[in-house]
């Protein structure tokens, strides 16, 4: 059994792999923060069809959900520098994690901007037609009425997008970045056994990720749809429910 | 100094990465189905509290369900491997594990992926019907088989649907990570080509538009048996 | 007070209000019957511009404004002047009751806080829900929810009050302490314009019944006329098909 699997390995291999689990982090809440931002600008110019954006948008979204990250991030490692060079400018030398960085922004920006969609949709439309009615202007009416529920709605699909995103960065290290997956190729060269490692790096995602769906079924909790009308049932946002590998 | 991008290059690649659909299809839809009928099994299994199974599914569910599928396929690969090799020495056989099929490694672990995430699409689809429906059953006298086939199934269909093809169009985009254990399908097709000029960009491209179709199509087919399923619906329940 | 002249409205191809000519005094209390599709909601969502209106000349209070260039800031104004209670209730599901009808007077009327706080709870009271202020709408049963529509828009002061339907999604036994409510307050002078099935208020509170079919105005007058000697014939069979055998003579 000791030449598959080592178990004093497997407990050793943890310090040097939390060492780099910084790197991770930092690329997702990278890609969350910026992702959300260009996700929400991609929503709103569909939302309010704005001409020739909005089809751009659509286009946009298809195919960056449609195409797998691995795929993605080498297209955004090659070709962006080439396309700058195109205008004279030279980033071949830019920190490969930028690119990576790029990457995982194009993708969430396409998922969340779908989830933004649904939830400001998901509204009852009665409630901006009370607050024109009451004298608002579209913006208040937004800011102060459709905005808070919409987030409210979003939540659930939200957190599923966190914890996959969490999950879709295990493939930063297929261009070099030394995270905690890529670690394990430098502490397996001496000892060529790295399942011990992979298995590792396995539970320290399970256990974030678990941590990250704790966190979205609390915040749920605390500021989700307060739906106290007995027997109603919620249908599953099943639009945009994402599934990440 | 321009962007270089050879389209006729890509053309070419386009078509090789056409003739590796196969190996897509067979990477996404075999686990699909394994995972649909694994999956019912541990949804009612959970749902239904049947011991001692339960309890272990739970917690087989949870946990595989926090880690990547990269993960999941580089351990099951050396797992495999490395007990194979060691099996193969205890009993002084002559393969080694270079002659496992690495196909059949990633096929095996995209069905164990596809299993936990379909099952808790069944779960929820379960959960979405009516508790009222369950007992209107059991009153008239309905064993638990017939129950689940003749009432709590057809209803949870509209609502299991576009969940699954979510998992279908994420299967598709997972057997690209099946590259990384050296499965030979679209990725490594398109850059084994371009290993000799270098153009890989356009390799990886080609491979983009390829999945992006076959997403495409899925969605289509999808939003195609919603439509056919989606009578129930209409009946106005809620 | 409030004027109507040539109003018109068309869905596509199909046109709904065929010009509709309408006057409301000030205190008045006017009911609109009709069939379905006969235009009488689209009349009203027209009057606070939830619905644009093809053509026609609106006046409320002192704004008067043409349907054909009537300016994001006119509109504003109008809606300033109304307030609506909707079939559906609306209220603001993020908001507490009370909440709710500080609201439009913070936001939109930029009325201070402890003023506005001050008067939303007097109107919530005289609704019957003062003990209900921190409650969610998600935690009021219909009739509640209603009641503080009410309050939302009588807290307004506006120049009149648009109900469309109040009492048509409510629960049968419910109804009756939304249609108290509106009776209160109409006796307290306010210009109401409701869209209704319920002829007891329109028999018991209206000061005039409109009877429209058809995207026009068929005929209107007072309740005991309309109701009971009509004289249009689609008014007739309307009657005949809603009201109760007993209530109707020639």
């Amino acid at each position: 059994m000791e030449n598959i699997f080592l178990f004093s390995l497997f407990i050793d291999s943890f310090p040097q792999l939390l060492s780099r689990l910084h790197i991770t982090l930092y690329i997702v809440v990278v890609a969350l923060l910026f992702g959300l931002l260009l996700g929400t600008g991609i929503a709103v110019a569909r939302l309010y069809k704005v001409p020739v954006l909005s089809q751009l948008a659509a286009a946009y979204v298809s195919f960056i959900r449609g195409i797998p990250i691995l795929v993605l991030l080498f297209i955004v490692y090659i070709g962006v520098p080439l396309a700058a060079g195109a205008f004279g400018a030279n980033i071949n030398r830019w920190d490969t994690l930028i690119f990576v960085m790029i990457t995982y922004i194009v993708n969430s920006a396409a998922f969340l901007s779908e989830i933004v969609r649904s939830a400001v949709a998901g509204v009852e439309k009665g409630q901006m037609e009370a607050a024109l009615s009451v004298g608002m202007t579209r913006w208040q009416a937004f800011s102060r009425i459709i905005a808070p529920q919409a987030i409210q709605i979003a939540i659930p699909a939200l957190g599923n997008t966190v914890v996959s995103l969490l999950k879709d960065t295990s493939l930063a290290y297929t261009l070099g970045i030394i995270d905690v997956i890529g670690i394990i190729q430098a502490i397996s060269s001496n000892t060529h056994r790295s399942l011990e490692a992979y298995t590792a790096a396995a539970c320290i995602f399970f256990v974030l990720s678990f941590i990250l769906e704790r966190f979205f079924k609390w915040l749920e909790k605390k500021i989700g749809i307060n739906n106290s009308i007995p027997g109603a049932n919620v249908a599953p946002n099943n639009k945009i429910a994402v599934v990440g590998r | 100094m321009g962007f270089q991008f050879d389209l006729s290059f890509l053309i070419f690649e386009i078509g090789v990465a056409i003739k590796y659909i196969p190996v897509v299809l067979l990477l996404s839809i075999v686990p699909l189905i394994i995972g649909l009928l694994l999956g019912i099994g541990i949804a009612i299994i959970r749902l239904f509290k049947i011991r001692p199974f339960d309890k272990f599914f739970t917690v087989f569910v949870i946990f595989l369900r926090g880690v990547p599928l990269v993960l999941q396929l580089t351990i099951l690969y050396l797992a495999v491997s490395l007990s194979f090799d060691s099996l193969a020495k205890t009993f002084g056989l002559q393969m080694s594990s270079k002659d496992l099929s690495y196909t059949l490694i990633a096929v095996v672990g995209l069905s164990i992926n596809a299993t936990v995430y379909l099952s808790e699409v069944m779960r929820t689809a379960l959960q979405s019907v009516p508790v009222g429906q369950y007992e209107a059953a059991y009153s008239v006298g309905m064993t638990s088989r017939q129950m689940l086939w003749r009432i709590i199934i057809p209803q949870a269909l509209p609502v299991a649907i576009p969940l699954i093809g979510n998992n279908f169009i994420g299967l598709i985009k997972g057997s690209a990570i099946a590259s990384l254990i050296s499965v030979v399908e679209i990725i490594n097709a398109t850059l084994y080509e371009a290993s000799g000029n270098y153009k890989f960009l356009e390799a990886y491209v080609a491979a983009a538009i390829i999945y992006w179709l076959l997403c495409i199509l899925v969605e289509r087919l999808v939003a195609f048996l919603e439509y056919k399923v989606g009578v129930y619906g209409k009946g106005g329940v809620v | 007070m409030i004027e109507i002249k040539g109003l018109h409205k068309s869905f596509g191809n199909h046109e709904v209000l065929k010009g509709i000519d309408l006057k409301v005094e000030k205190g008045e209390v006017v009911v609109i019957l009709g069939p379905s599709g006969s235009g009488k909601t689209t009349l009203l969502r027209c009057l606070n511009f939830l619905e644009q209106p093809d053509d026609g000349e609106i006046t409320i209070g002192n704004t008067r404004v043409n349907c054909n260039h009537v300016s994001k800031k006119e509109i504003l104004e109008i809606r300033r002047n109304t307030a609506m209670v909707f079939q559906l209730y609306n209220l603001f599901k993020n908001k507490t009751a009370l909440e709710n009808i500080m609201e439009g007077l913070v936001i939109a009327r930029k009325i201070p806080r402890e003023e506005a706080e001050k008067t939303s709870r007097q109107i919530l009271a005289k609704v019957g829900l003062l003990e209900k202020w921190d409650a969610y709408p998600s935690q009021l049963s219909g009739g509640q929810q209603q009641r503080v529509g009410i309050a939302r828009a009588l807290a307004l002061n506006p120049e009149a009050i648009l109900f469309d339907e109040p009492t048509s999604a409510l629960d049968p036994e419910l109804v009756g302490e939304v249609l108290g409510v509106m009776k209160k307050v109409a006796r307290e002078g306010l210009t109401m314009i409701v869209v209704t099935h319920e002829i007891s208020f329109a028999r018991d509170i209206a000061d005039r019944v409109i009877f429209i079919d058809g995207g026009v105005i068929v005929e209107q007058g007072p309740p005991a006329e309309i109701l009971f000697h009509p004289r249009e014939e689609r008014t007739k069979q309307f009657l005949k098909r809603i009201l109760p055998v007993d209530d109707y003579t020639i």
